[in-house]
């Protein structure tokens, strides 16, 4: 399975996930995205802009010695919304990058978001 | 590896996944919006520099000039409503005038078609033009093509750029040393007690954080907002929440024990 249909995958196995795209952080790009309905490129970049701020190397540096180890994840409430951001573990700068409904199970979507982005980044 | 060439390879990577190939072309079926909605979203997942050549199973082509997920000029063959040399653009920010023609020209491409092969080769470095080029986005507008059904980004919390953007610099101020805060540090110590860290954290996770140690304090950079923390069996959390405590959460960070 390609990381589309994974990801188109992973985004239906949740319905309060709107929006999930799988992104370069360190660039600001958005790789691949689904969505529940089309949306403009503007407005995954601007995710994926937001997600840099909160999660980028300048941030996750200067947090890392805070926490005592790498900070892997961010929720951002916008309006009726989460913007979660889930780094991979074992790319840096690669995350997931979704927007939620706010009465997503955050618990639930966390680890689900994690086991996603490690099966992405599985060889092969 | 440089970041252009890491990331040329993740995308190419990532590309070969997805394709289906025919003679080195692929086949592009329309979605639910069509075939002209689905060559748009060609334009609009390009990110690198590219030439899209769409083609009819009876030969007709249009050729596009992508990069940064903007459309950089087009080329129709043959050429009948196009430019002087069958070539619109390239284009820059003052194009609104061509842009029905460019959709036109893509329209009648895919007109009668149940399908389109796709062929992309990468733009030399000298073929590029010296503009941006213009946006799907740009495109949709300027036709009154309805491409998106939502069109309004969610906005984040009131003062949240400046918020984060302070927070990097109080972090950098303030060594976190919470067991023992000296001098000005100590001063600015805000205890929050678990019950009221609970109904911070609480609104949108983790379930079941307790309070533990606080890490981090407000400073002059983030004065409307407090940083503040809490370990869990599992992750250490913070948020950053305004001063007034009202209840709200501007961000959720949480590092996870494995470095997730």
């Amino acid at each position: 399975m390609g990381v589309a249909d994974q990801l188109n995958a992973f985004r239906q196995a949740i319905p309060a996930c709107r929006v999930a795209t799988f992104a370069d952080l360190s660039s600001g790009l958005v790789l691949f995205a689904s969505t529940d309905r089309r949306l403009p490129q503007e407005r995954l970049d601007a995710l994926c802009e937001r997600a840099k701020g909160v999660l980028g190397k300048n941030l996750s540096n200067a947090l890392h010695p805070v926490f005592g180890a790498p900070v892997g994840q961010v929720v951002l409430p916008a309006g009726d919304s989460l913007l979660v951001v889930v780094r991979s573990a074992t790319e840096p700068d690669e995350a997931l990058v979704c927007e939620c409904a706010a009465g997503v199970d955050l618990q639930l979507f966390l680890s689900r978001a994690a086991e996603e982005l490690a099966a992405i980044d599985a060889p092969g | 590896m440089t970041e252009d060439r890491r990331l040329r390879d993740k995308l190419a990577k990532l590309a070969a996944e997805a394709e289906t190939v025919e003679d080195g072309r692929r086949r592009l079926s329309p979605g639910a919006a069509g075939l002209l909605a689905a060559m748009l979203a060609e334009i609009d997942e390009t990110v690198l520099g590219r030439r899209i050549t769409f083609e009819t199973d009876g030969g007709r082509r249009l050729s596009v000039e992508v990069a940064n997920r903007r459309l950089l000029r087009m080329s129709e063959a043959p050429d009948e409503n196009a430019g002087p040399e069958g070539l619109l653009g390239p284009l820059g920010p003052d194009t609104d005038g061509v842009l029905p023609a460019v959709v036109a020209a893509m329209r009648r491409l895919g007109e009668g078609q149940d399908s389109l092969l796709v062929a992309t080769v990468p733009l030399d470095a000298a073929s590029k033009p010296d503009v941006l080029g213009r946006s799907v986005a740009a495109l949709a507008r300027a036709t009154g093509i309805d491409l998106y059904s939502d069109t309004a980004p969610a906005e984040a919390s009131g003062g949240f750029s400046a918020s984060v953007s302070g927070l990097a610099v109080a972090v950098r101020r303030f060594a976190p040393s919470p067991s023992a805060p000296t001098g000005v540090q100590a001063g600015r110590l805000e205890a929050l007690d678990e019950d009221g860290l609970r109904q911070i954290l609480g609104q949108i996770g983790p379930k079941g954080a307790r309070a533990g140690r606080f890490i981090l304090l407000s400073g002059d950079a983030v004065s409307d907002a407090l940083f503040v923390g809490c370990e869990t069996e599992d992750a250490t959390v913070a948020a950053l929440v305004p001063a007034t405590r009202s209840g709200e959460v501007i961000a959720l960070w949480r590092a996870t024990r494995d470095g997730g």
